[in-house]
Parts: structure tokens; C-alpha cells; sequence
């Protein structure tokens, strides 16, 4: 009898509904030390682990729970309680890549005890490890310059930390400064977007904590939580501090462009200021469509135009970043049978905030756009791309258009009275006290209509709305003088972007995934970045900047600990380096040195992806808690036990990304075959070709590498990954392997839904392509 | 994807054509399939006009007359003849033809529905594969609409035109719509407008043409009205004639105009993109577009065609 | 497969899996031709029916023959349903179940004869019978007579006949999967 510890948590029947635990308990108990709970992760639970490690003297521990990425650091706190190293812990996922994804007991069962036997197998070659503390850098990073960047921004500079914010806009401000009012739920009356946001932009100016950079983006992001390098690309604004606001350059300007800022309702120069209010308040050249004729020179009494600036690059450390990438309209023209873009008449809700906008086209004038006539029938379609499952529709609710309809429908009530206005809705979702809001506009006269427009037509001039008011069961023509599209709102071209670079998982809508829906709404799934407003999904003003001052709580409590305890998991030198300073050049992050002839890895740099240990030739370097020992008895143990006739496919998934995005698919329940066995590593750069025959040799079906995203894998780019794995899969071809049983997946994995595809798809493929080989069956070591 | 993306994702030229003949189409309008010859023919496109070929049924299962076990298995054989015989593009003059075959193409790929018609092909000596792609007709002329331009004998710069798109090309493989959005296609307006035609939009342009399966059989108001409002919307601006892709909206419009002439109290004949096509590529106007079987007269477009 | 319990293998045409999961937006009547004719057809109140699990007991009302099939529905829904498929699929249960209407028992007895020996479903044959809107449109007596001018068949929609190797194989194919002709192909 060992002595090693082995707990099995029932998780209140969501692993023990599917997985005997009784019978795990049965079989290990004559091999280990066992104990059953219903909550491992609860203090009696907890209390019942660190009795056992004293009572029976354990000298490594193996739970059988949740994912690591739940309770990793609970359990090895119950290790480090009782005086046991906490790296002499082993955890087998038997929840999110068992319980959850496997329906039948007797698979479920046995792949549970495959994975605690596995665990074991590695626990005999766990090292004891102690953990170091790195500074963190006393300064956060906040991208995007709309209400919820803002918010954060200010959140985090009063106290006290050194911020940056990033804004691609040559202004701050976002689309609050588009919507022109805002609704609020407590009053029903609109209010004036500047009117709180001016002395917003004004104090991010302004603030000695605050770096604002506008028409700027990252570019790049690399290192961990505490300490982070980002690369920061400015465009040159070519119009300097000089500059008074005049205005003269614009008129003298001979290019026009559509407005962004005013939703393209109007044109503006080419050498503009985006707003009355924009911060900086300077003018800028829009360089993509500039001439460069000059004229703005010699009109410019200041001298501040510099034509030929040139773009810079600004690099900034960081302890934290957060996200405020804000959103985008749905594009209605891709529902051409609305009219939008077709016929002149047709807008959308942001539109007609630019045409109410006392700044916008018409001077705050309802005037509609083909004669600059007031209408007097408006009628409001909402859900347009929103809850939409037909070709680049949105599949969700984007949760804010009925309050932006109402709000609308309640300002023109008030400000052009006798305005006959329809919403043609849904479902109307005025969630909690907004409910007042739609009360208040019912009360206005305002005419609901239960049913969702099919067609916008123009017959004569006038325009015609198709609709079933479903309460009547009665198809419709509605005529209107304006119609007014409530357009969904998705993730911002810039969100996704940067989430890719960044490495953030993003949900199947691709909004920036919170850690935890209900406990961290406002971290990612990487530690030290966290998220705000609509990047993160749909919503109103009022909660983008509530999970502003979260997502800047979190960076401040992060920032504020003055340093981080950081993981032992660096490589490490064995005593049989020539020092050759091979690995040298393979690592990335110039983390190791040759001194006196020999290796060393400053563990601080060492980002633990593994690439420099098969590069070097006489198998000199190691890597802390996922040694070549401890890599190899995973192989084993997840392949002990395979008997004749069953499949078992391995697959190598980054801690990280790809780890996390299995860990999503046992939490949405989706179900894979039991045959796949999941093994995290560090970096998929960690693999080296024997790894993979390893696993053919002890009877593996198929291998599956799943590689998250590029961050982890020792500072090499995504280009040099993939070279990397295509030499690995080259060097596994030569070893005599079937080439289709190897599958390499070096995409970004953008959501657990791919990945969840992919292992399905393999599984498959691998049982298609599968005759039984008795050769197979043989090699196993069962 | 973006909005071209997704409109030029389909547009390539098939090689090899299997010509699929509509039963609607031989019955009442014989120019179609013969215009759409001439224009293969004229531009030396390879193709294979299989007489072995038959019905789609597709008319019959609408009217929830045929079996779709027997549909799915004689067009499994109709596939069948096309990848046999090395002709694997099939084009179809007919949209409910090429709706019910991509149907049927899909239905195929299910390995058990495979199992049970190759167990009835084998009878006949067949067996399915796959291997076979379908196509409008219609679609092909949008692919070569340039090298058609260049070889034209006449414009349409003298007509304004309004175009049908079939409710079975655009509403049912709605993603698969090549010119536009399904809800807006515009796939025979970039045709005409290739031959310097003027279009005239009107607001009823996804409205059904009124055919209807059933009802145009039966006594009852759909056909009638749903062809009304139709034709009342695109006459409203007096286009010189109405280009459709189907026989079956072309036998609504075409006959209710004539049916309803002194209600609606304008007139315009209605064409094939097919029969246009082909007559601009200089085809004989009664043997080859057949421009006779239309019930509203066709001279007054062939009047206005200005010789190049 | 000639016995009609097959035809559960063959539940396809347009079908799409989410209909229980309609919205009931009304998207699809108020672009439906029929709804705007007829008061007693609705798309969405179709709908509604499957949604509280009568869509077996459609086949017996005689609004399903009033749909022109013209898939706006189908396009137009917001949640990939089908309306129109699942008309479709009423009227093949009421074809075979005796409940469609009188007129198109006979109007298909002249289709599918049409197609067992021409291989063609629609010909002008066809318009022989009585076809409700359809005779009054079309004058077969000029129809006929310009088909004789360009020297098409009479009976046939081809212009070039099905030959009768292939003619064999439709039957055949018809037969096993119909009944239709079963003492026909004996003989």
C-alpha cells in the first residue's frame, strides 16, 4: 500500500450521477489511502483531505474533482496546511472532461478511473516545488477610449496608478458621444450624453495618472499578469499642440468623408475635429484620405499642421490591462428587404440619435432625409439582426434596442408633438424598473405592435411596413413617412482582433469571455486582463460603467499586492549540460545565458512553454511540474488498462487556452466520446516527436494537439509555432506513423464550440479510418 | 463575411453542363431550353442534352402528389446519368427544378437514404455516387454575362426592364443565391445591365408570381391576386418587358396580363433571361426563343432592340 | 420499399429542425401571399399548431392546400424555421390518407400517369382535365397549334421523347417506390 491519498468528490451527484464513485473507491482502496465527499471543495471537506494527509502520513495527494482551473489552489492549500509540498498534489478532472461530457455510466466510470490512475502515475514522479514572488509593474493599460474606458481609466488613475489609455479614434468618447440622450431608469426624461460625458473626457485629459494616446492601437501584448510589454502603434495625428481650433484648414479643405461620428449622416473634411467637445481639442488629418494639397498649411495662422508626419511606436509595462474595445451596428443593408440603404427614408436608431442630436445634421431638427420634410408617422422595427439566425444575423438579444426605441419614441412624443410613432417589436425587454420606461411611453400615445416587420416597400414616395400584428392575427401594410431600424449591436472588428492577439478566450457570439458568468464578471480568462462594457457582451450605459469600476477594481487589487506569487514552472538545467548554448537561440524570451560553460534559465523570464528542452542534444534541461517523467507517466496512465477493441485518442492541449476551452465544453454539457483523453501541457511546444510515439507505442488510436494561442509558447510569434509543429509532424511521419492519426490543430481556438467540433471530428475520423490491428492490441501494456 | 464576399463566393463558371430540361418550360414556353442552346451552342460551352433524363416531379410533390421516395430516387437516377456521364454540372432551366435536386443532392449525402435508393437504383443497373453540383441556368449567364456581351448582335439600351427572380432559385437555398442577397437578388438585373438595359425596380419584388402549385390548379383566389398585385407593382412604371428564370412564373405573369389586360391597362411581354439573351446573340425569334407562345405580344421589344 | 411505412425514411424536402423553437414573430404571414388572401391561412398559427404537438393532426385541415409554396416563410424566419416544408409534408400525409381535396386526385392520376409513361410530370396532356384557374389561362386550342407549327409532340412535353431503355428504368423506379403500375410492369 502506497502511501498516497486518493479523494473522490461526489460534487452533489454532478460527477456522481455518472461516475460509480463506489466503485472507484472499491478499486483504488487496494492500492491507495481513499476518502469520498460530497463537497471535496467545502471546508469539511477540505478539513476531511488535510486529516487524512495527517493521519495516514500521505506523501502525495490525488483528487478526483473539478478542473484544476476551479479548486487547483484550494487543494493545494489543504497540501501546504499540513505541511506537504503543494506540488505533491495531483488533480483528475473527472467533472469537466468526464462526468459532463460522457452520458453513459459504465464509459464514465471507467474513464474516471483511468484518469485518477493516471494521476497516480504522474504523482510518483511529482517534484516538490516553491513558489517565488515578482513585483508587479505599478501601472495598468486600458484600450478603448468610449464611457466604459473612460470610466476605468479615471477608476484606476485616482488611485494612484500610472494609466494608459489607448483610443483608435482621434477623440475619446465612443458611441456615447453619437447617442446624443440617454435614458436612465429612474427618470423619464432623456439626458444629455456630453453633458456627462464632456467632464469625463476633460478629467481624462487632464489627469497627471493618465497617458492618452488617440488614433493609436496595439499592436502587441506579450508577458503574464504583473507584467506585461505592449507595443502601442501611433498614427500621426499631423496637426500638432499649436493648434487653437480655428477651424480655418477644414474650410479650405477639399476632400469630404463620410462622418463617423455623425453615423455618416454628414460628410466632414478631411482635416477635422470630430466633435465640439472631442478630446484632445485639436484638429487631425485623416491620412487615408488626406491629398496632401497643402491648402490647410498655408491656411493654418498657428503653424500646426505637420503633412508629413510620420506614424510612431510607443512601448509601455504594465501590471494589468483592461479591455473597453466597445461594439459595432449591425449592418441592416445585409437585410436588404428592410430597405435600408435602398430606400432614403430608411435609418437607423443611431441615425435618428444624430438627426434629434442638437449637433447632428439637422441641428436637432426631426427632418427625414430624401426633401428634408418633418414626418409624421414614424414607425420603429425592432430586432433588426438581433435574434436572427439567417446569414450573418445575431443570434442573441442585443438587449439594449427596446430602451433605445422607447427613449426615441419618448423624446419625439415630447419634442414633435402629434408625431404618430409605432414600435413594432418582438418582445418587448424592458428588464427591472425600466418597465416604467415603457409604461411612461405607453402613456404617450406611443402604438405597440406585436409582430416582427417582414418587408419595408416605397410605393408612390410613401413607405409601406409588412407586418402580422400577432395579437390580432392580422397582416398589415402600415404606411410611414420615416422608419426607423433598431439594429443589434456585435463585438467590435477591434475586440475580436485584439482578443486573438491577446489570447483571450472569446464566447460563441465572440464577445471577451468572463472568467466566471455570475462570480468574475469582469475578468478574462487571463490573469491580469480584464473586460468592460459591450466588449464583453450587449449593454446599456448605465452597466458598462458599473463593470468599468469592476474590471478596474480587479486591476487595482492586482496591482496593488506590489508583487505576485509566481509558479515554480521554469525549465531547468539538469547536471549533464556541455553547455553548447543551443538552447539559447531556441528561446524567445532570453531567459537563458551560458555561464561558465554551462546553462542557466532565469526563472523570472521563463515562461515555462517548454520549446528549449528537445532542442537541446544531450537532454540537459527540464521543466518543472511537467517533467519528461511526469509527461511520460501521463501517456502511460492514460493509456493503461486499453483493452482489445477500444479506441483511446489522446489529446495534447495547452494549459492555458485549449485546456480551458475543454474545461467550457464540460460545462455547457456538450458530450464526446469516452475515448478521448485529454493531457494538458504547458505549451503544445513542449511535445517532442518521442512523446508522440510514446503514445502510438502504448496502444494510442489517434493524437490530437490542440494549441490555445501563441502567448504561452515561449515568446514565439504564431508563424514560428506553426514551423515548429510542422517539423514535429514531419519528424512523427518518419517515425513510421500514420500520418492520419496525428492531428494538429494549430488555429486559435477562437471558443470551446470549435474545439468541441474538432475533437468530434477526429474521434470520428479516427474510427472511420480504424480497423481493428491485433499488432495494436499486442503493443498495449494492459 | 462581407456583404461581396458573400455574393462572389459562388460565381465561377461550371465546365461540362447536364442540360435539365423543365417539364413546364417544354410545355408551354419551348424557347427557353432552346434559347438557352443557342447560347451554349454560340459560345461553344460543352454540355450534354441527355434525353434519358426525366422529370424532376418537383411540380407533383409540391402539390403533395409524389411520393418523395419516389422524387428523391428518380432524381437519384437523374444524377446518376449526369456523373456517369462525365457531365457533372447539372443546370436546370426550371427553379423548382434546381431547388429539388440540391435537395435531393443533400438528402443523398445521408448514408442510409444512399442505402435505400441504391437498393431500388440497382434494379436499373445504377448506383449513386455523388459527385454532382446544380446549378440555374440563370446563373450561368450571370458567370459569362461579359463574354455574352461581347458577342451580342443587339442592345436593350432602348428597354426598361423588370426583372422575376423564381421564389424556389431565391427562398429556399436562400444562402446559395448568387447577384445579391436572396432578399434582393439582382442576378438577371446584372445580366440586363450588361446588355445596356434600363431596370426598373418596383416594390412587390420578392412577391410570389401567383403560380402557386395547387391553387393555379383549383378555382380559388391565390393565383389570381397574388399575379395582380404582382403585375400591378412592376407595371407601375410601364417597363417594355418583365425577364424572369422560371417557366412557371413566366406563365403567370404572362397569362394574367392577358387575362386582366384591360384592368391593368398597360402591358409588357415577359421573357425568359434565356429567350432575351439568345435573341441579342442574333437566334431566330420563332424557331429558337420561340417569342410565339407568349400571349402578350412580343413585338414591341423586338422593335426596340438596337443593332450593334 | 414499395409499402408506404418507408416513407419514414424519407421525412426530407426543406426540412429544417427548428420548429419548436419559433418565435411567433409573425415574420412569416405578414410576407405570406396566401395570408394576404386568405383569412383562415396563417404560417405562424401553422406554427403554433406544431408547437403544441398537433402538426399530425394538420393533414386533415384544408387550409394546408391554400399555400402557394413559395418559401417567403422559409426565407424569411428568424429561427431557420420552415413553414412551407411542413405544409408540404401535411399534404403528402393527406394525399395518401384520402384527405386532400377531390380535384387534385384527379389532376394527379393524369400527373403521375403523364410521368409513368412519358416520364414527364407536367405535359400538355395535362390540360385535358379540369385544372380550375390554369384552364381558363391558357388556350389550348392556340397552345396546341403553335406547339404542331415548330413540330413538337402533342402529348409530350420532350421534344425529344425519353427513349424506352430509360422510359423502363422510371417505371421501374416508380413502381418499386409508389405501387404505381405494379400490374403495368408485370405485363
Amino acid at each position: 500500500m502506497s502511501r498516497f491519498g486518493v479523494f473522490l468528490c461526489r460534487c452533489d451527484g454532478n460527477i456522481s450521477n455518472t461516475v460509480n464513485i463506489d466503485r472507484l473507491e472499491k478499486h483504488f482502496s487496494q492500492t491507495c489511502v481513499v476518502e469520498t465527499d460530497q463537497h471535496l471543495c467545502s471546508l469539511q471537506g477540505q478539513q476531511k483531505i488535510k486529516n487524512s494527509i495527517r493521519k495516514h502520513d500521505l506523501q502525495g495527494v490525488v483528487v478526483a474533482a473539478c478542473s484544476p482551473n476551479n479548486h487547483g489552489k484550494t487543494f493545494r492549500k489543504c497540501l501546504s496546511d499540513t505541511g506537504l509540498n503543494p506540488y505533491l498534489l495531483e488533480l483528475a478532472n473527472v467533472r469537466e472532461q468526464c462526468s459532463w461530457v460522457t452520458k453513459d455510466q459504465k464509459s464514465a466510470t471507467r474513464k474516471a478511473r483511468d484518469l485518477v490512475n493516471a494521476s497516480i502515475q504522474r504523482l510518483q514522479h511529482a517534484e516538490p516545488l516553491s513558489e517565488f514572488l515578482v513585483g508587479v509593474t505599478n501601472a495598468a493599460l486600458v484600450i478603448g477610449g468610449g464611457i466604459a474606458g473612460i470610466t476605468a481609466a479615471l477608476s484606476l488613475a485616482e488611485n494612484g496608478i500610472k494609466t494608459y489609455l489607448v483610443e483608435r479614434q482621434p477623440s475619446i468618447g465612443g458611441n456615447t458621444v453619437r447617442i446624443g440622450k440617454v435614458f436612465s431608469p429612474h427618470k423619464m426624461v432623456e439626458e444629455c450624453a456630453m453633458c456627462s460625458l464632456s467632464p469625463l473626457m476633460n478629467d481624462v485629459y487632464e489627469h497627471p495618472n493618465i497617458t492618452l494616446l488617440t488614433n493609436a492601437e496595439v499592436t502587441s501584448v506579450i508577458g503574464t499578469a504583473g507584467r506585461f510589454s505592449v507595443d502601442i502603434k501611433i498614427k500621426p495625428r499631423s496637426v500638432n499642440e499649436r493648434c487653437t481650433s480655428c477651424g480655418e484648414c477644414a474650410t479650405v479643405c477639399p476632400i469630404e468623408v463620410a462622418d463617423w461620428w455623425n453615423a455618416n449622416t454628414r460628410n466632414r473634411k478631411a482635416i477635422y475635429k470630430p466633435f465640439p467637445q472631442a478630446v484632445p481639442d485639436r484638429y487631425v488629418i485623416d491620412i487615408e484620405n488626406c491629398v496632401k494639397c497643402g491648402k490647410c498649411s498655408k491656411a493654418c495662422k498657428s503653424k500646426a499642421i505637420e503633412l508629413e508626419a510620420e506614424p510612431s511606436l510607443q512601448k509601455v509595462k504594465v501590471g494589468a490591462i483592461v479591455l473597453a474595445t466597445g461594439h459595432e451596428e449591425f449592418d441592416p443593408s445585409l437585410r436588404p428587404e428592410l430597405g435600408y440603404a435602398r430606400l432614403d427614408n430608411v435609418i437607423t436608431q443611431l441615425e435618428l440619435a444624430r438627426i434629434i442630436g442638437v449637433n447632428g445634421p439637422t441641428n436637432g431638427e426631426l427632418l427625414r432625409p430624401s426633401d428634408g420634410a418633418k414626418p409624421s408617422k414614424i414607425i420603429m422595427i425592432q430586432c433588426v439582426g438581433s435574434r436572427d439566425e439567417k446569414p450573418n444575423g445575431l443570434h442573441y438579444c442585443s438587449s439594449v434596442c427596446c430602451m433605445v426605441a422607447l427613449k426615441h419614441a419618448n423624446y419625439i412624443s415630447d419634442y414633435s408633438p402629434g408625431t404618430q410613432i409605432s414600435v413594432l417589436y418582438t418582445d418587448i425587454r424592458t428588464p427591472g424598473i425600466y418597465e416604467n420606461y415603457y409604461r411612461h411611453v405607453q402613456d404617450k400615445g406611443v402604438r405597440f405592435i406585436r409582430g416582427r416587420a417582414s418587408e419595408v416597400k416605397q410605393k408612390a414616395g410613401k413607405l409601406y411596413v409588412s407586418v402580422e400584428d400577432t395579437l390580432r392575427s392580422k397582416c398589415v401594410e402600415l404606411d410611414a413617412d420615416l422608419v426607423v431600424l433598431s439594429t443589434g449591436m456585435l463585438p467590435s472588428k477591434g475586440t475580436v482582433e485584439l482578443a486573438q492577439k491577446l489570447g483571450i478566450e472569446l464566447s460563441e457570439e465572440l464577445f471577451v469571455k468572463e472568467k466566471h458568468p455570475k462570480l468574475e464578471g469582469a475578468s478574462t480568462s487571463i490573469k491580469g486582463i480584464y473586460v468592460c462594457g459591450t466588449a464583453q457582451g450587449p449593454k446599456d450605459i448605465t452597466y458598462s460603467v458599473l463593470q468599468a469600476d469592476a474590471a478596474s477594481l480587479e486591476a487595482l487589487s492586482l496591482i496593488g499586492q506590489g508583487s505576485l506569487s509566481i509558479e515554480p514552472l521554469s525549465a531547468f538545467v539538469k547536471d549533464s549540460c556541455n553547455g553548447c548554448g543551443i538552447c539559447v537561440r531556441h528561446c524567445r524570451n532570453n531567459a537563458i545565458k551560458i555561464v561558465d560553460r554551462a546553462a542557466t534559465i532565469d526563472p523570472m523570464l521563463c515562461t515555462g512553454g517548454g520549446a528549449c528542452i528537445h532542442a537541446c542534444p544531450t537532454g540537459a534541461l527540464d521543466l518543472h511540474n511537467s517533467t519528461e517523467a511526469q509527461l511520460e507517466a501521463s501517456i502511460r496512465g492514460m493509456l493503461a488498462g486499453k483493452v482489445n477493441g477500444e479506441i483511446r485518442n489522446i489529446a495534447f492541449l495547452d494549459s492555458k487556452i485549449g485546456y480551458a476551452a475543454a474545461d467550457n465544453i464540460g460545462a455547457s454539457k456538450l458530450q464526446y466520446p469516452s475515448s478521448v483523453r485529454i493531457i494538458s501541457v504547458p505549451s503544445v511546444l513542449r511535445l517532442a516527436p518521442r512523446h508522440i510515439d510514446l503514445a502510438f507505442k502504448l496502444g494510442a488510436d489517434g493524437v490530437f494537439i490542440g494549441q490555445g494561442f501563441e502567448a504561452e509558447s515561449c515568446g514565439e510569434n504564431f508563424e514560428s509555432v506553426e514551423s515548429k509543429l510542422n517539423n514535429l509532424s514531419a519528424s512523427v511521419a518518419q517515425l513510421g506513423i500514420d500520418p492520419a492519426r496525428l492531428k494538429i490543430y494549430r488555429v486559435y481556438i477562437p471558443h470551446f464550440v470549435g474545439l468541441h467540433k474538432r475533437l468530434m471530428q477526429f474521434d470520428k475520423g479516427i474510427r472511420q479510418n480504424d480497423e481493428p490491428s491485433d499488432e495494436l492490441a499486442l503493443r498495449s501494456e494492459t | 463575411m462581407t456583404l461581396e464576399a458573400l455574393i462572389s463566393s459562388r460565381a465561377k463558371l461550371p465546365e461540362r453542363l447536364y442540360l435539365f430540361k423543365s417539364c413546364v418550360a417544354g410545355t408551354f414556353y419551348p424557347g427557353i431550353e432552346r434559347s438557352f442552346r443557342f447560347i451554349l451552342n454560340s459560345l461553344n460551352v460543352d454540355y450534354f442534352d441527355d434525353p434519358s433524363q426525366s422529370s424532376c416531379t418537383g411540380f407533383g410533390v409540391h402539390c403533395g402528389m409524389v411520393p418523395p421516395q419516389t422524387n428523391l430516387t428518380l432524381n437519384a437516377r437523374n444524377l446518376t446519368l449526369a456523373s456517369e456521364s462525365g457531365y457533372t454540372n447539372v443546370v436546370c432551366t426550371c427553379p423548382t427544378s434546381y431547388a429539388n435536386l440540391k435537395e435531393c443532392v443533400n438528402e443523398l449525402s445521408d448514408t442510409s437514404s444512399r442505402a435505400a435508393v441504391n437498393d431500388v437504383l440497382k434494379q436499373v443497373g445504377l448506383e449513386y455516387n455523388g459527385g454532382v453540383t446544380v446549378y440555374h441556368a440563370a446563373e450561368v449567364l450571370y458567370v459569362i454575362k461579359d463574354s455574352l456581351a461581347e458577342r451580342a448582335k443587339s442592345s436593350l439600351s432602348q428597354l426598361k426592364i423588370a426583372t422575376h427572380h423564381g421564389c424556389h432559385y431565391t427562398k429556399v437555398f436562400y444562402d446559395q443565391v448568387i447577384g445579391g442577397l436572396w432578399e434582393y437578388p439582382h442576378l438577371l438585373d446584372d445580366i440586363c445591365t450588361t446588355f445596356s438595359a434600363t431596370l426598373v425596380d418596383y416594390s412587390e419584388r420578392s412577391l410570389c408570381c401567383g403560380m402557386g402549385f395547387t391553387n393555379l390548379m383549383s378555382t380559388n383566389d391565390y393565383s389570381a391576386v397574388t399575379s395582380l398585385r404582382k403585375l400591378e407593382s412592376i407595371l407601375a412604371d410601364k417597363p417594355d418587358v418583365i425577364v424572369t428564370m422560371c417557366a412557371g412564373c413566366q406563365l403567370a405573369l404572362d397569362r394574367f396580363q392577358k387575362k386582366y389586360e384591360r384592368r391593368l391597362g398597360y402591358t409588357a411581354p415577359v421573357l425568359n433571361v434565356s429567350q432575351l439573351v439568345a435573341i441579342l446573340l442574333g437566334a431566330d425569334k420563332t424557331k429558337d426563343a420561340c417569342l410565339q407562345f407568349g400571349t402578350i405580344n412580343t413585338g414591341s421589344i423586338v422593335n426596340k432592340l438596337e443593332a450593334l | 420499399m414499395a409499402n408506404s411505412d418507408s416513407s419514414n425514411n424519407f421525412d426530407y424536402l426543406y426540412k429544417k429542425e427548428n420548429k419548436v423553437r419559433c418565435l411567433q414573430c409573425g415574420r412569416c404571414a405578414a410576407g405570406c401571399p396566401a395570408a394576404h388572401v386568405f383569412s383562415e391561412y396563417n404560417p405562424r398559427e401553422v406554427m403554433r399548431r406544431v408547437q403544441d404537438g398537433e402538426e399530425h393532426e394538420l393533414h386533415k385541415d384544408p387550409i394546408i392546400w391554400l399555400c402557394g409554396q413559395c418559401y417567403t416563410c422559409n426565407s424569411r424566419c428568424p429561427r431557420n424555421n420552415n413553414p412551407a416544408s411542413i405544409i408540404l409534408q401535411a399534404r403528402e400525409r393527406a394525399y395518401k390518407q384520402g384527405h386532400a381535396p377531390a380535384e387534385i386526385y384527379q389532376q394527379s392520376a393524369a400527373l403521375l400517369e403523364s410521368l409513368f409513361l412519358n416520364g414527364v410530370t407536367v405535359s400538355p396532356v395535362l390540360l385535358k382535365e379540369k385544372l380550375g384557374v390554369l384552364s381558363e389561362l391558357v388556350d389550348v386550342e392556340r397552345l396546341t397549334k403553335l406547339r404542331a407549327e415548330l413540330g413538337l409532340p402533342e402529348h409530350n412535353s420532350r421534344e425529344v421523347p425519353i427513349p424506352a431503355k430509360a422510359i423502363k428504368q422510371i417505371r421501374t423506379i416508380i413502381t418499386s417506390t409508389s405501387g404505381q403500375g405494379e400490374r403495368a410492369n408485370d405485363a
